[in-house]
């Protein structure tokens, strides 16, 4: 009992001096092998058996969050990263801190739920004496995270059924004389209440806070015109099977779509609306700090290159705006050209009445 | 008489169970563990999230957007259950009346969806029922109507793709119900002079009600819960309480109102159920007499 106490301090200690950099790797394995105890090194010892859990969506971004992110990582650091698919929703973030048992160190997200999950006590201020807030737009910086990507919910468009028109923005959302047709909404509200507006002539600065009664009422007369996607293969699919003529679709589908359709199915970059793919840091987590340093690792304009490649996510870090190739400037909305034609989501707006207007949204379309 | 059954007993009996009880007791404690103690903690957050108390129950009262959750899915499960009663009752009446070949060929016609991901059928009738989907160009093509219909992304697709998952749920209760009435009574009654339609309406289907409700209870109670088929076939626009709970618990974080409603679902099932033991044998109808 005693000896075994003993051993565990043994290689608690080596751990220690592992970490300072007091000694190397090989020392401490050599000298935990000659006591037969390598088994027995914590899993906090510096890089040795530590492992870093992230989980997003699903999909491709779990192998590409893997190349992008992961993969670079490792080969720097040593520390294992396993990026997982799930359904990080602020929901399942809650039900595993309140259950005690912490798996994940960090998720995909969004801005907007930080501060709610942070009030709860679920989720971790970020540690910028770790990441650099000067890699990332400060409109995309909070408390709770900062950008790791970006994303904008643009206005596609079926290029063959506007007969080669290209809408203005969200500007021309409403306009059902020019461009008669159904129109694309996402269900979860980002982007689709700032399509109406817009459409009904809003002027972009004016836009927040968003006059939701004024929206629902729009929404109202045109009813019918709507069709709701909640997730981005549905979104890609109303373009494909020509339900829809224009509407809310994220920019990485719409690149996607472009490339397939070569032109007829595309979008604008015009008045989208941008928003930051923020990933918050349990409290808790199993890898304790190590997380920043991978977060830290991920602002490295190259790695977000990767990952714009891959997926078509925007790089938070407008660093990378310099080293993009044509192609990519194209496809990048975080890319300065074309971050001037939209705006940035109004997060605090957003944290502040999500959940009413969310519900209220939903009560709407099914009325 | 209740007496007198008391008295038969010898006291040990009522101070042991028989054993084999014993059988059952994992499956109790499973239930236990897996099913009730998560459900009591349910119940629990309903009352304290975000603060003690009925608050979460008063809001059901003056929320006109809660009760619409709550009204729509007691009208659509209600009308799936109607079609997939009318159409199981079919089904099963064909199926005790045909050959055994033939039985064996419409078993399997009901059977294989049965089996088919509740997924692949929801998308498998967007994929008919939309606007440029199957159905709507078979129409356009021959003429039979100008414009597409709107069959989907509303409420009519959500009780088509409903209806296709209850159907087997009514045939299998109501085949087995018909399949224990006496095959001589029709024949026995057509014999004594009444038509083919009274013999229907007197004989067979006051014998086949037992199947009826059995089947009515099955296909309601599952209706009611439904989350994946309103969600994509509703478009949007037919929200029922599993989608509404989960919306609560995962993407607004309000699990007050969450569990609340979830509750509300569970207490509707149970009321539902208690009602109809008063009118018909629950044992009966289940086969535990």
């Amino acid at each position: 009992m005693t000896a075994s106490r003993f051993h565990a301090d043994l290689a608690l200690l080596a751990a220690e001096r592992l970490e300072r950099g007091e000694i190397d790797r090989r020392d401490v394995l050599k000298a935990l092998g000659a006591l037969g105890l390598a088994a027995a090194l914590p899993a906090t010892a510096g890089a040795a058996g530590k492992e870093i859990v992230v989980v997003n969506f699903g999909g491709d971004a779990v192998k590409a969050w893997d190349t992008a992110w992961g993969g670079p990582f490792t080969k720097d650091t040593g520390i294992k990263v396993t990026v997982i698919g799930g359904e990080p929703t602020p929901g399942a973030i809650k039900a595993m801190v309140e259950s005690g048992k912490i798996s994940w160190d960090v998720t995909d997200g969004d801005a907007y739920y930080l501060p709610i999950l942070g009030k709860q006590g679920l989720i971790q201020k970020y540690d910028y004496a770790r990441v650099d807030k000067a890699k990332v737009r400060p409109e995309f910086v909070f408390e709770y995270g900062c950008a790791s990507y970006l994303y904008s919910t643009v206005n596609g468009y079926n290029a063959e059924k506007t007969g080669g028109r290209v809408p203005k923005g969200y500007a021309d959302y409403l306009n059902f004389k020019d461009f008669p047709g159904k129109r694309a909404m996402y269900k979860w509200l980002v982007g689709a209440l700032e399509a109406v507006l817009l459409g009904a002539g809003v002027e972009p600065d004016k836009l927040f806070p968003l006059d939701v009664k004024r929206a629902f009422a729009l929404i109202k007369d045109h009813k019918d015109q709507f069709v709701l996607w909640g997730g981005g293969a549905a979104s890609q699919q109303l373009f494909r099977d020509g339900e829809v003529v224009m509407g809310n679709l994220w920019s990485t589908r719409a690149s996607v779509l472009d490339r397939e359709s070569n032109g007829k199915l595309t979008w604008t970059w015009d008045q989208g609306v941008v928003a930051p793919g923020v990933l918050p840091v349990l409290v808790k987590n199993p890898a304790g700090p190590a997380v920043f340093d991978l977060l830290a690792s991920m602002q490295a304009p190259e790695r977000q290159i990767e990952l714009l490649k891959i997926l078509g996510n925007g790089p938070a870090n407008p660093a990378a705006g310099a080293l993009l190739t044509p192609e990519l400037k194209k496809i990048d909305c975080g890319y300065e050209p074309n971050y001037q034609r939209q705006m940035p989501i109004n997060t605090a707006w957003y944290a502040e009445n999500y959940d009413r207007v969310q519900n209220d949204f939903l009560d709407l379309m099914a009325g | 008489m209740a007496a007198a059954r008391v008295a038969d007993r010898s006291p040990l009996a009522w101070t042991l169970p028989s054993p084999s009880w014993g059988l059952v007791v994992p499956l109790l404690a499973a239930l236990l563990v897996l099913y009730l103690a998560p459900l009591v903690n349910l119940l629990w957050i309903s009352v304290s999230d975000p603060s003690p108390g009925l608050g979460n129950y008063q809001k059901l009262l003056t929320s006109g957007a809660m009760q619409r959750v709550l009204w729509a899915s007691l009208r659509i499960a209600g009308i799936t259950t109607a079609i997939a009663l009318l159409l199981g009752y079919l089904v099963a009446y064909v199926m005790l009346h045909a050959g055994p070949r033939h039985r064996l060929w419409i078993g399997a016609f009901v059977l294989i969806p049965f089996w088919v991901s509740v997924l692949v059928r929801a998308f498998a009738w967007l994929t008919l029922l939309r606007t440029e989907g199957l159905v709507n160009q078979a129409l356009l093509g021959i003429g039979a109507i100008a414009a597409p219909l709107a069959l989907v992304r509303n409420e009519f697709g959500v009780l088509v793709g409903m209806v296709h998952y209850m159907v087997p749920y009514a045939v299998l209760p109501l085949y087995a119900n018909m399949k224990g009435i006496d095959r001589r009574l029709v024949p026995a009654s057509r014999s004594l002079g009444a038509g083919p339609l009274r013999s229907f309406v007197s004989v067979f289907l006051p014998l086949s009600l037992p199947g009826i409700v059995a089947a009515w209870v099955l296909t309601f109670i599952l209706s009611l819960g439904f989350l994946v088929t309103p969600a994509i076939l509703g478009g949007g626009r037919v929200v029922m309480i599993s989608e509404y709970v989960r919306l609560q618990i995962f993407q607004t974080i309000r699990w007050g109102l969450g569990t609340m409603m979830a509750t509300v679902l569970l207490a509707t099932v149970l009321l539902l159920l208690v009602a109809l033991s008063r009118v018909v044998d629950m044992r009966q109808l289940y086969g535990a007499k």
